[in-house]
């Protein structure tokens, strides 16, 4: 356990020296000050730049509208962001040779997987964290969010899919051991995702579904109780792409 | 004139912020690039250019891709 925190140490302090906190903080309360700005502004934007004398008739603006950008840009945006900051977590050591030396000193295998995945969900925590925050604090403070469902479950959702997604770009960076090893392995199984998305009976099972279902949650047309599927679904694997990427780094050549 | 200003001061809680972020990190990563000037790829005028033109993407692309080590001059 003791050297498990150690390796978790020297991951936190690498992450502060190559700026990663710095751009997260940074980048995440961007994303979170956009959503209610959008949404707040179209309208006015619609009336700016319209020729005279077009009437366009503009709903005022209401918190669903600010939530609604949040689950657009935070899913888009922020996971690319997150992804491609991660995307070098073992690839940067596995080039340099630098785990080599600490593995031969008696380092697990496994301390250095879960250290570094730990890590990681530590990090999206807080961006999901801090983005959620600042959206429901302008938003609060603009509108009347009252009329508005599981707001707490929805982000959940995100935050379960992000999870998977860093399991799976941890895996393909293992295994690929290049930066864009990761990166592409995540692309390729967000596209699987969509693919599979195309058949209506995947609902069911597709984590995808958790980001595309959050509309539906925030105006209470689903339930989480319809959710609760896909959810299990995402946490199985993503643990289990974890103990994959566990046994498939034990047997790589350094 | 004076519609506008109003209009200025009604968003004036979103837009000082975001200003206030976005220019903050792209000028610390502006100096960031010419302070050490080793890169991975590129140059320091591609790089400059990425980080002060694309939105909070180029600095993110700099410092995971571009940012070259200072321990290893030698190649």
């Amino acid at each position: 356990m003791n050297q498990w925190f150690g390796f978790l140490k020297k991951e936190w302090f690498e992450s502060v020296k190559t700026y990663k906190l710095l751009l997260v903080i940074v980048i995440f309360s961007i994303l979170g000050i956009l959503n209610p700005f959008t949404a707040k502004i179209t309208p006015t934007l619609f009336e700016q730049f319209m020729p005279e004398g077009t009437f366009v008739n503009l709903p005022e603006p209401t918190a669903l509208d600010s939530w609604l950008q949040f689950y657009k840009n935070v899913p888009q945006m922020g996971l690319i962001v997150f992804i491609l900051l991660f995307s070098t977590m073992m690839s940067k050591e596995l080039e340099k040779g630098t785990l080599v030396i600490l593995l031969t000193k008696g380092l697990h295998r496994s301390t250095v997987i879960t250290a570094k995945f730990f890590m990681a969900l530590c990090y999206w925590t807080l961006a999901i964290a801090l983005s959620f925050t600042i959206t429901y604090a302008y938003t609060a403070y603009y509108w009347d969010q009252s009329q508005l469902q599981h707001l707490l479950f929805a982000v959940s959702c995100l935050y379960v899919f992000g999870i998977l997604l860093l399991a799976v770009t941890l895996w393909g960076n293992t295994l690929f051991a290049t930066p864009y090893g990761g990166t592409l392995v995540t692309l390729l199984v967000v596209i699987a995702f969509f693919i599979a998305a195309i058949f209506p009976k995947s609902a069911s099972w597709n984590p995808l579904e958790l980001l595309t279902a959050t509309t539906q949650l925030l105006t209470g047309e689903l339930t989480p109780s319809d959710l609760w599927i896909p959810y299990i679904i995402t946490l199985f694997a993503a643990i289990l792409v974890v103990l994959l990427t566990m046994t498939h780094f034990k047997r790589k050549l350094l | 004139m004076n519609n506008d200003t109003a209009l200025l001061m009604e968003y004036l809680p979103f837009l000082l912020p975001l200003i206030i972020l976005q220019l903050g990190l792209a000028i610390f990563s502006a100096i960031h690039v010419i302070r050490h000037p080793h890169y991975r790829f590129g140059n320091q005028v591609m790089w400059l250019l990425i980080v002060l033109l694309i939105q909070f993407i180029g600095p993110l692309i700099y410092f995971v891709f571009g940012r070259g080590d200072d321990n290893s001059r030698a190649n």
